[in-house]
This record gives C-alpha cells, structure tokens and sequence, in this order.
C-alpha cells in the first residue's frame, strides 16, 4: 500500500487567508487536492483534517469513479446484487439471480444494460488469479518459522490496460491499490512523462525537468534550469500539452 | 438524462447565494416520474415534478459535513458530503430514480434547485438499509472549461 501523508499548509492559510490548506501526498506525490480546514466550534468533535481524512479512507476502501466508474448496486429485499464494473460478469447468471430475486423482464434488461455500459467507464479492473487445486505454499510466520498451507487466490488489477506489478491477497486490497493509482493519475497528474517528451522533443540535447509540484499544485517544466508555464488543452476528455512559454 | 447541475445553481454559486459549505443542502429521492432528472431550468424545487419517494420510513435527508474541494489535476472544483443512508426503505409506488440535491430554504416554494444525482439502476430498496456512497471524486464537480 502506498504511504499516504497528509499536509496542513499553515503558512498558506496564514499568507493567504484560503480555506484549502489541507492536501496529501501519495509516496512523496502531490494529490494535486485542496481541502478546506474543518475545524469549527459549531463541530467541536470534527478534527481539522476530516475532509481530506474522508477522501483518503474513501480511495483506501476502493471508491474511486476514476478507477472503476460508477458501480451499480440493486437491492431487493434482504438480498444485493451488486453488478460491478468488471469484465469477467456472467450475464447468464445474474440474469437467473435477478429473475429468482422476482424482478421483472424489463428490470433485468436495465440492469444488465447498465453492467455492459459500465464495463466501459473507469479506467481499471480487477483480476484473480485463482489457485491451482492442491497447490501449496510455504509461508514464513512472525517467528521466523515456516509453514506450509493450501494456496490461495491472488489478485491483481489493470489500469489503462498495464497490469499491476505487484500481487495481493485480496480483492480490497487490489481495489485500493487501483483505486489510488488511477486517482494519482488522473488528468494532467497522469500526463507528466508527456510533457517531459515534449520538452525533450523541443529542446533536444538540453537538460529538461517535468514535474508535479508539491508547493503548488501544478505541473512545472523546466528547461537548463529555466522555468517554462505549460499550457495544456482537453480534446475528447484527455488533457494534452497545447505549448509552452518561458518564464520571465 | 445523466447527472447534472442545475441552471440556478450554476448561478446562485457564481454570485454568492449559494455556499455549499455553509447552506442547508438536503436530498430528496425521486421516483421514475420525475422531471428532475430532465428540468435543468426550473429556479424553484416546487417547479420541479418531484414524484418524490413514498416508501415507509422515508424522509428527505440533510446532508453532513459539505466541503467544496479543489481538483488542481482536473481544473475543477468538487462538492463533497458524508454518505448518506436510510435505514430499512419500504417501496414507493414506483422504483427510485435519482436523487436531487437542493438548498433548502423554509418550503419548495423558496427552495433551490442543485444537483441531479442519477442512480445507474432504478432501485427498490425493498426494506434493506439504503446508502448512497459517494467515492473519492464527490457528488458533483464544476470545471473551469
């Protein structure tokens, strides 16, 4: 799991007079998030940082539209179906599971439309690698013994296409792991190996620095040590470099 | 229709009469025969065909702990509050569509139309406990373009 640090900028509040001072670094990565402060007498038990504690708790739980859009979730009766975002759904059986749960033919059609619809928003998935049937692995415990079990699933996620490196033992797990991910890439955040080829292409052979800032919350590029202000442009949904001006 | 802000709120924020952090923002659910999900133009709640849920235990909610939150990333700012969850939903008289967001000001009359949440499925809560999770990006987002 990455290390997730929180940050209460006192001096810009203090400077500036801004609400949003609070904000949170992924693995040493600006957020690129301002949040307001919530201390207030008229809450007395609401810590400072509860707003931006809640969007932490809410990507460490999976729940990120970025990653995954919107998923869908019907509840009838005491029983829940929730049709999720991911390709491997069995349209047959939620169809039977829906049809036993009493919803009508018109009910089901719209669910299933919707679980098609949604395989296609969100920018990643989850997969499990199930484990093989007699398959047994060997753990170290906190002794320093080891100790042989039956092998478990593993999971995995993809994102933008690209397969997680790393493996994890449960579905949360890798929705969180996901779900931070896309949130640290996600619009120009995600964009910040392009601008360094763009500066590169521009300036070939000079020693050019594309970055997110933590102080300021934007990308910056650099050029021989020469601040250069970047203006990007969204076609289609996507953020792409428009140009770039020296700074003077 | 998807989701959506309003008209009036787009301008209600833009002037100062509407502060999301610090208004009385409530929720009401709406049934399949709205016109919340369609009326962007409406500047009152009571313009608005409800058709608001008529399920036992039922009531409209006020939002907690609204924050407006800046999105540097995406050039936009976020309108974010607590789930929101209401406990054993009998069925209305038709499946739950959305819900609307709105100022609330004394009745409808002086009401304000925000936002339109669409669910992704009608829903009949059936008498579970029904939560509306909002994730890590909000409820509704404003970009600069």
């Amino acid at each position: 799991m990455p290390h997730i640090e929180i940050i209460h900028d006192k001096e810009l509040e203090a400077r500036t007079g801004n609400r949003q001072a609070f904000t949170f670094l992924v693995d040493g990565i600006p957020s690129m998030r301002w949040f307001p402060n919530a201390e207030s007498k008229e809450f007395p038990n609401r810590s400072a940082d509860y707003f931006v504690q809640r969007c932490v708790s809410r990507l460490k739980d999976g729940r990120s539209s970025e990653a995954f859009g919107n998923v869908p979730t019907v509840k009838v009766g005491a029983s829940e179906v929730v049709v999720d975002a991911n390709d491997d759904i069995d349209e047959k059986k939620i169809e039977e599971q829906l049809a036993q749960m009493g919803l009508d033919k018109k009910a089901i059609k719209q669910v299933l439309h919707v679980a098609r619809v949604q395989k296609n928003k969100g920018r990643g998935k989850i997969v499990k690698n199930k484990a093989v049937p007699g398959e047994v692995q060997e753990i170290v415990l906190g002794s320093g013994k080891t100790k042989k079990r039956a092998a478990r699933d593993k999971f995995k996620y993809v994102l933008d296409g690209k397969e997680s490196v790393g493996e994890f033992h449960s579905e949360k797990e890798a929705r969180a792991a996901c779900s931070i991910q896309a949130f640290m890439s996600r619009g120009k955040l995600g964009k910040v190996q392009e601008l360094q080829e763009f500066l590169e292409k521009e300036f070939p052979g000079k020693k050019c620095k594309a970055f997110a800032c933590a102080k300021q919350h934007c990308i910056r590029a650099f050029v021989e040590d020469k601040e250069y202000q970047v203006s990007w442009i969204k076609v289609g949904g996507v953020w792409s470099v428009e140009r770039i001006k020296e700074m003077i | 229709m998807a989701s959506h802000v309003k008209n009036i709120a787009l301008s209600r924020t833009w002037s100062g009469d509407m502060d999301l952090n610090a208004d009385d923002m409530r929720l009401i659910l709406c049934m399949t025969n709205t016109t919340a999900d369609t009326d962007l133009d409406s500047d009152n709640v009571n313009g608005l065909t409800l058709d608001e849920m008529d399920g036992a235990n039922y009531a409209r909610q006020a939002l907690a702990n609204e924050a407006v939150n800046t999105d540097d990333a995406n050039d936009r700012a976020e309108f974010d509050a607590d789930d929101v969850t209401i406990n054993a939903l009998g069925n209305g008289a038709r499946q739950m569509q959305g819900a609307l967001i709105y100022e609330h000001v004394t009745t409808d009359a002086d009401s304000f139309p925000g936002f339109w949440v669409e669910f992704t499925s009608t829903i009949n809560p059936g008498g579970s406990n029904f939560t509306i999770s909002w994730n890590a990006e909000g409820i509704a987002q404003q970009a600069s373009a």
